[in-house]
Order: C-alpha cells, then structure tokens, then sequence
C-alpha cells in the first residue's frame, strides 16, 4: 500500500519528517519499503494565468501565449491546442529543471523567443494524464509554486501491508497509527458527516430496491442516485494523488470513487443508472451458466459461489471484484447508481481465486472490509463532489440494507497477561491508555474482577479477536526495543543421536577428502533426462502445477539431474569431473497417505580422456570401486563383504558396466556406467560413471566401531599364482574358489594382474596373491603345500589353467 | 721362551703391517667391486687371516692362547673398517644422488585431487552445531505433507487471506495408487512451503520443555531472481516451556547470530505477521559487513532481516494438545541459504542448486 505523505498531513498533525515516519512505521507498525520523493526540484515550476493566444507568425502548429506569473508577464511558444485564455497552467521557468534532466532555456522556436515552457503533465513527472498543457485549479494564483499547491510535491511511503492488518490499506487506517504512535488527536473525526448530512437532506427519491439474497456473503449493501452529472477528466489534484499511489485516473466520478477508497478503505462502483434495467438490484450468488464481460473487457464465466450484483436481466458487475462493460460510467453517463456494499472476505478470497482476478476492491474485501464504513464513504464522496466540477449534481437518499449489523463482542483481558508473554512489565494505566489511543473501547469488568478489563476493537479492527492479539498492540506501541534480553532455563538433558546427520557429515567428509564435490540439484525432475534415461515414471509424483513445462514430476532418482550437471558442465568447458550428491528422492508408495522420501547418494565420474567411442577404457569404474570400499569400512561395515552381480535389466546402464550391490546381503545400489545412447542423447559424449546408493539402508547397516581382531603375532607367508582362465569367467569367483580351498590358514587372496592378448585369444591371464596366515606359530613351506596342492587342484577341476 | 717371545713379536708386528696395508688399500678403493676384492683377499675363506687362524693349530697351546685373541681382533677389525667402507661408499653414492637428481619444483600437480563442501552445508553444519549446543534437538521431517499440517494446525485455516504468503506446489491426487481401505485421497497432497510443517506434529509427540529445530527443504511456486528460489532451506524452531517469554525468543536470537557470525551484533524486533504467532516479529540484526554503518548489502539501514518470529499462537498450542493457560514459546524461521550468501559473498541465490562446478568448487 502507497501512502501519500500529504494525504496524512489531512487527517493528522505530524511531526516528524517522511523518513522518520517510515523509520517508526517500520518499527511499530509494519514495514516500509521504500520512501520516494516526489517533485522535489521543481522549484522553478509556477502557476501561470493565460492572458492571451496568439499564433506564432511562422509555424501553423505553433501558438504564442502571454502569461502572467503573478510579479512578471511571460511570452511562450507552445505546440499544445488545449490552452485557452483564463486557464491556469503550469509554467517552467527559464533555469528551471524537470524530471529526466531537461533543463529549460531561455531559445528562440522558429524565430520567436520563448521565455519558459508550459509542462504537461508528463513533463512534470506524471505517468499519464490529459493531453497536452496540464490545466490547474482556476482558484489558484499565479506566481505560487505548482509543486506546493497542486501536491505534485509529496512523499510516497511504500507500506508491506501483511494480510492481517486489512485497516491499513487506507489513509485513515495509517493516519490512525501516527495518532496512537505521536499522542495526536485525528483531525477529520467528523470526515464524512458533510456529506452524510446531504445524504439525509436529500430530497430526490432513491427508487432503487437492494434485495440481498445471501447476507452471509454480502451483509450490507448502501446505495445512492446522482444525477445531472458531467463526466469529464479529473482535475490536476486528483490526477497526481491517484498517479502517486499508483492507480490510473480514467474520469472525476470514477476517479472519486477510487479516491474515497484509498482514503478510508471503502471500494465502491459507479453504474450508468441508465443501463440498468429496472429499480431492483439483486445480491446473489452467481447461477450456473452465467457470465459477464468486465470494465477491462474480458468475459469471464462464473460459478455458484461468486457474488453478482444483478439487474433485472443478469449480471452487472461481480460483487466485490469488478463491475461490468455494460453498465459501465462513460462520458455520456447523466445519472448513476452509487454502490458502497460489504463482502465476506472468504467469498470473495475463493471468487477472485477462480476467476484469477484480483483488484484493489477483492484485495480489501478478502482482508475484511468494515461494513460500519459504507455509508460513511458515500458520504465522504458527496462532500467531495464539488472539488471534481460535480457540485451541481443531484444527490437521492439513501438505500442501505444492512439486515444483521455486526457487533464487536469485548475480549477479556488481563493486563498481567503482556509481562506473561513479553517478559516487561507495563503498568495498567499505560496498557488502558496505549490501546485507547488505537480506539480501542475499555470499561472494567462486569464481575468487579479489577484485574480483569473489557475490551472492545472498533469494527476497522477485525483482526483483534483474543487476549494476545491485545498483548501484541500494547508491546509494539509501547516499543519492541523496550524487550529486555533474556535466555530461556532448561533442564540439561543431552541432544538425542541423530544417526543420518552423523553418517550424512562423515560421508561427505570422505568424499570431500577424495577430491568429490559436492552438488545440491532441484527436488523436480525434467521430462528429458527421463526418456533419455528410459526410466519408469509410474511411481513418481507429479505436480499439479510444475515451475516450468519440462519438470513435471518429483526426482525419484537423483540420476537425471546427475546427468543434466554433467551436461551443463561439459558445455562450460570442464572437462573431468567428481561430484556427489546426497538428497531426497520421492515414491509413491501404495496403501500410505504419504509417499517415501528417501535419501540417495549419487557419486559421478567423468574423465574427459574416457569418451563414448574410445575402446578399452574403464571410466571411473576402478576409482568409484575403491570409493564404494572407503564408505563401507568407514560406515563400520567389511569391504569385502561387498558383492557385486552384474545387472542387466536397467536400461539406463551400459549393459556390460553395470553392478547390482549389496553388502551382507542388503541391497545397498548400482555401479554402473550410463548407457552410451542415453549418453549421447543428452549431447554427453563421455563415460559416464556412477555409484547410487541407498544411504538410508547404509545408515540402517552402519555400524558405530569396528571390532578389534589381534593384530598377528607371527608373520605370513605370501605366494603368487597365475591363472589362465577364460574372458567370461569371473574373478570374484575364482578368488571364491581359491578361499574355499585354501581354509584355514588362507588369509586373504588379492587379484595384482590381469591381461588379454591376441595370442591369448579367448582366454585371459589372472594373477592373485595368497597370504596365507597361522595365528598361533610360524608359518613353514611344510604347512603350505597341501594347501597349495588343493588350491591347484580344485582349480583345475573347475576347468581353469594354472600358469605358475 | 725368547722363541716364543720372537713368534709373539712377529705376529704383532705382521698384524700391524697388514692393518697399515689393508688401510692403505682402503684408503684407494672408490667402488664396490674394489672393496669385495679386498674382503676377500683377507677374510675370504683363503683370505690371509683365515689362514692365519688355521696356522693357529700348530703352535702350542700357550701361544695359541696369546696369539688366538690378538688374531680374532685383528680379524673383526678388519671387518668393521670393510663394512665403515661400504656403508661410506652406498652413502656417497647416495649424495651424488641428491646433487645431481633434479625435478622441476615449480610445476603444478596434473589436476586437483581435493573435494568440497556445498556452501550451504558448511553453513549448515556451524548452524547445527551452535544449536544443539544450546540445547535444540534437531530434525528434518517430511517435505510432501497435507494442507492440514502445512497450514490448517498452524492456524492458517482455507481461503486466509495469509494464504497469500506461501505460494504453493500441490501434488496432483495420487488416487491409483490408495487403497479403498485408506479412502480416497480427495485432498491433493502438497510440497511444505516451511519447516513449520513439523511444529505440530512435533508438540504432540514429544513433551515440553521443548527445544527443537527443523531444518530442510521447503518449496514455493514462485518466479526466480537473484534472491528468489522455488526451493530453499529453512531453519524452524521453537521453544515450548510454561515461562518462555518473547524476552527469551530475543535472547535467544541473538545469541544464536552472535555465535554464527563470530562477532558482537545488535539485533531488533518490528512487528510482523505470522498466523502462527502472536505477537509475530521480525528479528532484524545490525549489519555484518558495515557493522551497521550502512553500506549496499544491507541497502544503506545497517540492518539485515534475518529471520521471522514470534510468540507460538495459542491456537497452535491447543492443536498440538498443549493448554495454551500453561504453556507458552517462541518459534522462529531462518533462511539457510540467505544466510549462507550473507556468510560467502554469493549475489545469486540460483547458483546454490545450479551444480555448476565452477561455482561450486570456490568453497
């Protein structure tokens, strides 16, 4: 909400300066965003009279108008066809300096010397206006200072009005707080009660019947009749008042209407009286089926729920939103029917949702308007009249149907409750005075309890409804900087262990030390990546409203993002890359009101040496295997009870990279490498080498220590055996075989060669150190060879060749 | 006697010619090979003191007895003086080594093997570990949630206008996948626009004196910029006991900065809105960068926003089965990653899940 510094000079004295205003705004009432300042250089901007208009001898587009300013009589060249002889106009001085920088100088225009210029509107910093020269109040004198007299210089307060403080989107709402804030009096207490008395003065019949069909939805409805009008542009003061706050000004009725809501927060809507058809006005709800074209032109449909205002043919304007083209106010309009109603703000909060409209009336209304303030604007916009060339209009009497008047119930309330709450303590008098001074209405309580007071909220304060609401008035008042610093006491009790943050931290610490970075991706997941990947999308959520066309879905992987970073960073020129991430993934689980959320660790590699189409590299393959290891001994788990089976149903894996990974028979994910067309597809001409974990079920494996096995007293005898065995065979089984034989006293078996050769054709060579190991003596070659025999022997018996 | 004496006297002496020989040779001797030649022609197995030893068996046993020990001396002090030798020799090839051997000590290694952190996990970490030292129990909570405990329980009942703060990603109805047991889920399920999603839940489970923090992702549908994201992370916490008053929530925020930012802060309070406190608060700290000076981070006020606040709603209280006569708290909400671009000097809030690597790898 853009307040006007000088509209709030008219209800209230204030004392401080506009940046001191906003500072304590900010402070006791709700943030100021911005303070912008307006007209501040246009000292040298003056009212002129236009005494004469001649036309400039040489140019036929040109005119020549003497003007007095008051001590002095100027000749200016202007190119506007608006001007005429007794108007008052702006005029800008030779020196004079106007928005943009232009900087008026005494030159001659076609031969003639031009001593100033008349401004437009535009010129002097406005958005948009009349055409041509802005024309000024005719009361005012020449030689004052446009600036001042017209309110062209003015503060602007942008205020972050939050949606529980509905009173604040009008002067009168903020005026209110300076009053409660500086210990003011209100100036215009009485605001409306000029105009009201012309309302009850009245002696033109109001014909107009109001039937309110649903008073829960639209509890009043006040209306009056103005004829003999004269539709016309708004005058300068106007303009500038709704321009600085941001509305466009369309004509002095409308424009009036608008103003009398930024004043005291009461929409209202003026209808041609002569496009309504029949005296009776209708407030109902919409009927299926119907529908309205608007004031901006569109035709929107509407529902059951929505309100309409109805003539005898249908809808004339969407009650609390917007009114209709049809009945619209034009120049032509004559006579009008003036609406000032009240809305249920959850009516109009699910109407205005549906038709996707919001506008200054459905923002109030959704935020609780004050239905006690309907006929004080009508009144307010009656005394106006005259200041818009209206005076001359004809004013009925007043319809008003307001069947259920609201009454505030007072809240109970406890002063102690305040010192309870914030912790200061602030006497009773001063609780009693502070919130009077909002308007608040106090007497003691009926029961005599004098610690107990009641209180009543005026009806502009609907968001005061229970004791706390009153502490909080009371402490921002009386000042938040006021709070004293204090610690709150507990019993001292240890943090519960949280299992997953510790694992989390150390796993990435580990990856960390191994030269992975870690990376963070969105929880959606692009449609792209998806099909590349080929993935299953049954069990994925979709949303209903995605942020873009492309991520429809939640990741239930962390690998199409894995995929896009890699892409993305392959296109920014690097070239080798080592990234993880540790993040959520979503399911939908069957027969369960919400789905899983699981943690996944993905960890990638990409060298820019190991692409698509060269032959015999490995990728990250080795490099991520030993990874895979350091997690698992590090989460207190054996490496070497990792098994790895190759994995041939997942289509985004290459078919012979790929593992299935588990770990004392827990399922624990893949290694695998991407596929080389999925790779591809998404433009990565690199192998692509992943690990994707389960972290949750390597949290739930974890163990905090490993045990202590007794370090060997006696030393190990190693020996070599070399094998011939064929491509296909794997060595994880080999290695198997050799144990099995080797029991008890093989200790370990590791693979330190392989190779294949053309000589070797089919067949590889495989090369593995035994260690073999006795806890309880030395180990002599006497106690190894029956080992070694069997070894030999049940390996030839599997059909593989022993070299050496 | 003298005989005796005579063969003593020329064993020393023949044992002190062969030492001044054998040092002599030494003395000359540059290179393995040279010195192995001179062990052998004195300890070889037909080395001269070898043979001297065995001469020993013929002479009677008193000078056996005399000349045997003066002869074994001799032997191993030869083979000492060898070995100094050839340790000498194996260490002056060594320093020949190191005076020579040259490697380019100004070349960089071939790629960077070290790893990184998220900026926004680093700053997490010094978060959480400044908060479970104060005594928070942390926890993370569910992201997809229901309208009930998202909004409903936290007072923010259908059709608020308060709605209007938390633009929302809902879920599109997963009715395939229900059970007819379970009923239809006719209330689409959403993304938590806040951490505030477990507060309720939370209070019901566990009893106060509470002190606890939800810390995780949080979604909201809205246009991205520099400091927008439809994701982000928020700290939510909240303080439950029978006197904990909005002095505590001061308090406590504070210091909580103080810790993070490793220096002494003024912080203030202006009111707010937050269905689920009252009075709603927002804690503003003095500036880190200009100490509150005014400088562009803080746009000229001296003070950064740092997170919302206020005292828990009764309304919230009486959701979560606590009297609202008996208990009272604070909650409070920071933002992660604002104070992670605070803490590094990032200007762009989408870098933080672009995984860029050229980002990512400065922290």
């Amino acid at each position: 909400m853009k307040l006007s510094y000088n509209w709030l000079k008219e209800f209230v004295n204030i004392d401080v300066t506009p940046q001191k205003l906003a500072e304590l705004f900010t402070l006791k009432v709700a943030e100021v965003e911005e303070v912008e300042q307006f007209g501040q250089d246009l000292d040298k901007v003056v009212v002129g009279e236009i005494l004469e208009i001649r036309p400039h001898p040489s140019a036929d587009k040109l005119q020549i108008a003497k003007v007095s300013i008051g001590a002095d009589i100027l000749e200016i060249v202007c190119g506007a066809k608006n001007i005429k002889v007794g108007q008052k106009v702006p005029v800008a001085l030779i020196g004079a300096i106007l928005p943009g920088n232009f900087k008026i100088k005494e030159r001659k225009i076609r031969g003639v010397a031009s001593e100033g210029m008349l401004a437009s509107a535009q010129e002097l910093g406005l958005k948009s206006g009349v055409d041509g020269i802005m024309i000024l109040d005719s009361a005012l004198e020449p030689g004052d200072k446009v600036a001042e007299v017209t309110g062209l210089a003015d503060t602007v307060l942008e205020v972050d009005v939050l949606p529980d403080r509905s009173y604040l989107l009008s002067h009168i709402g903020a005026a209110r707080e300076i009053v409660a804030m500086r210990d003011q009096d209100l100036l215009i207490n009485n605001y409306a009660e000029l105009g009201a008395g012309l309302i009850a003065k009245s002696k033109v019949d109001n014909d107009s019947r109001v039937q309110l069909m649903d008073p829960s939805a639209a509890p009043r409805y006040s209306m009056i009749r103005l004829s003999g009008l004269k539709i016309a542009p708004s005058p300068a003061w106007l303009v500038i008042r709704l321009q600085r706050l941001g509305l466009r000004p369309v004509n002095n009725l409308v424009d009036l209407t608008n103003y009398v809501m930024l004043e005291l927060g009461q929409p209202m809507h003026a209808f041609d009286a002569q496009k309504i058809s029949g005296k009776k006005i209708s407030v109902r709800s919409a009927k299926k089926g119907e529908s309205i074209k608007t004031i901006e032109g569109d035709t929107k449909k509407l529902e059951p729920g929505a309100i309409v205002i109805a003539d005898e043919q249908g809808p004339i304007a969407i009650g609390g939103i917007m009114g209709g083209q049809a009945s619209e106010v034009t120049e032509k309009t004559t006579e009008c029917v003036l609406e000032s109603a009240n809305f249920d703000p959850v009516v109009i909060r699910k109407a205005a949702e549906k038709l996707k409209m919001r506008t200054d009336a459905s923002l109030r209304f959704e935020r609780g308007a004050d239905p006690s303030m309907t006929v004080a604007a009508l009144s307010r916009l009656v005394e106006l009249l005259p200041k818009v060339g209206l005076g001359e209009v004809q004013v009925s009497k007043l319809v008003d149907e307001y069947p259920a008047p609201r009454v505030r119930q007072p809240i109970r309330f406890m002063p102690a409750l305040v010192e309870k709450i914030s912790g200061i303590k602030i006497d009773t008098a001063k609780q009693v005075r502070l919130l009077q001074s909002l308007g608040l209405s106090i007497t003691q309580s009926v029961d005599g309890n004098d610690e107990e007071l009641l209180v009543t909220p005026p009806s502009y304060r609907n968001d005061l409804n229970i004791p706390v609401d009153l502490v909080e008035e009371i402490v921002r008042l009386n000042g938040y900087d006021k709070i004293p610093f204090r610690l709150p006491v507990a019993p001292m009790v240890p943090v519960p262990f949280d299992t997953t943050r510790h694992w989390a931290k150390k796993t990435k610490n580990i990856l960390r030390g191994a030269g992975f970075t870690e990376i963070e991706t969105y929880s959606f997941a692009s449609g792209s990546e998806l099909a590349a990947l080929k993935v299953d999308t049954r069990a994925y959520l979709a949303l209903q409203n995605p942020p873009n066309p492309d991520q429809t879905f939640l990741r239930g992987s962390l690998l199409p993002n894995t995929l896009q970073v890699v892409k993305k960073n392959i296109a920014n020129g690097v070239g080798s890359m080592r990234f993880y991430e540790l993040g959520r993934t979503y399911r939908r689980v069957r027969d369960a009101k919400f789905p899983f959320e699981g943690l996944r660790l993905v960890i990638t590699e990409v060298s820019k040496y190991s692409v698509l189409h060269s032959k015999n590299t490995l990728g990250g393959w080795t490099h991520l295997g030993q990874i895979l290891e350091s997690l698992i001994f590090h989460l207190g788990l054996e490496p070497r009870d990792i098994i790895k089976k190759p994995l041939l149903t997942n289509k985004a894996y290459h078919h012979g990279r790929a593992a299935r990974l588990t770990v004392a028979d827990n399922y624990v994910g893949d290694m695998a490498e991407i596929h080389p067309v999925a790779s591809a597809r998404l433009s990565i001409d690199r192998r692509v080498t992943i690990l994707d974990l389960d972290f949750d079920r390597l949290v739930a494996l974890s163990n905090p220590y490993h045990n202590y096995r007794q370090v060997p007293a006696f030393p190990p005898i190693i020996r070599d055996l070399s094998l011939l065995v064929k491509q296909e065979d794997s060595v994880k089984t080999i290695m198997d075989a050799i144990k099995v034989a080797g029991h008890p006293l093989l200790d370990s078996v590791d693979l330190f060669d392989k190779f294949s050769s053309k000589k070797l054709g089919t067949d590889r060579s495989v090369a593995f150190h035994l260690t073999f190991l006795d806890r309880k003596k030395t180990l002599s070659d006497k106690d190894i060879e029956p080992l070694m025999n069997k070894i030999t022997v049940k390996l030839e018996q599997k059909g593989y060749k022993i070299r050496s | 006697m003298a005989n005796q004496n005579s063969t003593k006297i020329d064993t020393v002496k023949k044992i002190e010619a062969l030492k001044s020989e054998v040092d002599k040779a030494l003395s000359k001797v540059a290179a393995e090979p040279e010195l192995e030649k001179i062990r052998l022609k004195y300890l070889g197995r037909k080395g001269v003191l070898p043979l001297a030893l065995r001469g020993l068996k013929n002479l009677s046993a008193e000078q056996k007895k005399e000349l045997g020990p003066a002869l074994n001396r001799f032997r191993e002090e030869l083979a000492r003086l060898i070995r100094g030798k050839k340790t000498a020799l194996a260490e002056k090839a060594l320093e020949v080594r190191a005076d020579t051997e040259r490697i380019d000590v100004t070349e960089p290694v071939p790629a960077r093997a070290y790893g990184n952190l998220h900026p926004t996990e680093q700053v997490r970490r010094q978060i959480e570990d400044i908060l479970v030292s104060m005594g928070f129990k942390l926890e993370r909570g569910q992201e997809i949630d229901d309208d009930e405990n998202n909004f409903e329980l936290l007072n923010i009942p259908k059709d608020h206008p308060a709605r209007d703060l938390w633009q929302t990603f809902w879920l599109k109805p997963q009715k395939k996948f229900m059970d007819s047991s379970v009923g239809e889920q006719d209330q689409p399920l959403l993304l938590r626009t806040h951490t505030s999603n477990m507060q309720v839940r939370t209070m019901r489970e566990q009893k106060p004196p509470l002190r606890v923090v939800n810390i995780g992702r949080v979604y909201r549908f809205e246009a991205t910029d520099r400091t927008h994201e439809t994701t982000f992370h928020q700290i939510e916490g909240f303080v439950v006991d029978q006197t904990t008053t909005l002095a505590d929530l001061s308090g406590t925020l504070l210091s909580f900065f103080e810790a993070l930012f490793e220096q002494k802060l003024r912080s203030r309070l202006r009111p707010s809105y937050f269905p689920f406190v009252e009075p709603g608060v927002e804690l503003d700290i003095s500036c880190t960068f200009c100490k509150g000076r005014g400088c562009s981070v803080c746009k000229k006020t001296g003070w950064l926003e740092v997170a919302g606040a206020g005292m828990v709603h009764p309304n919230v209280l009486k959701n979560a089965g606590l009297n609202p006569a008996k208990y009272q708290g604070f909650a409070f909400g920071i933002g992660l990653d604002r104070l992670t671009m605070f803490k590094f000097g990032i200007d762009d809030i989408r870098l933080l899940l672009s995984g860029d690597l050229r980002f990512l790898t400065q922290f």
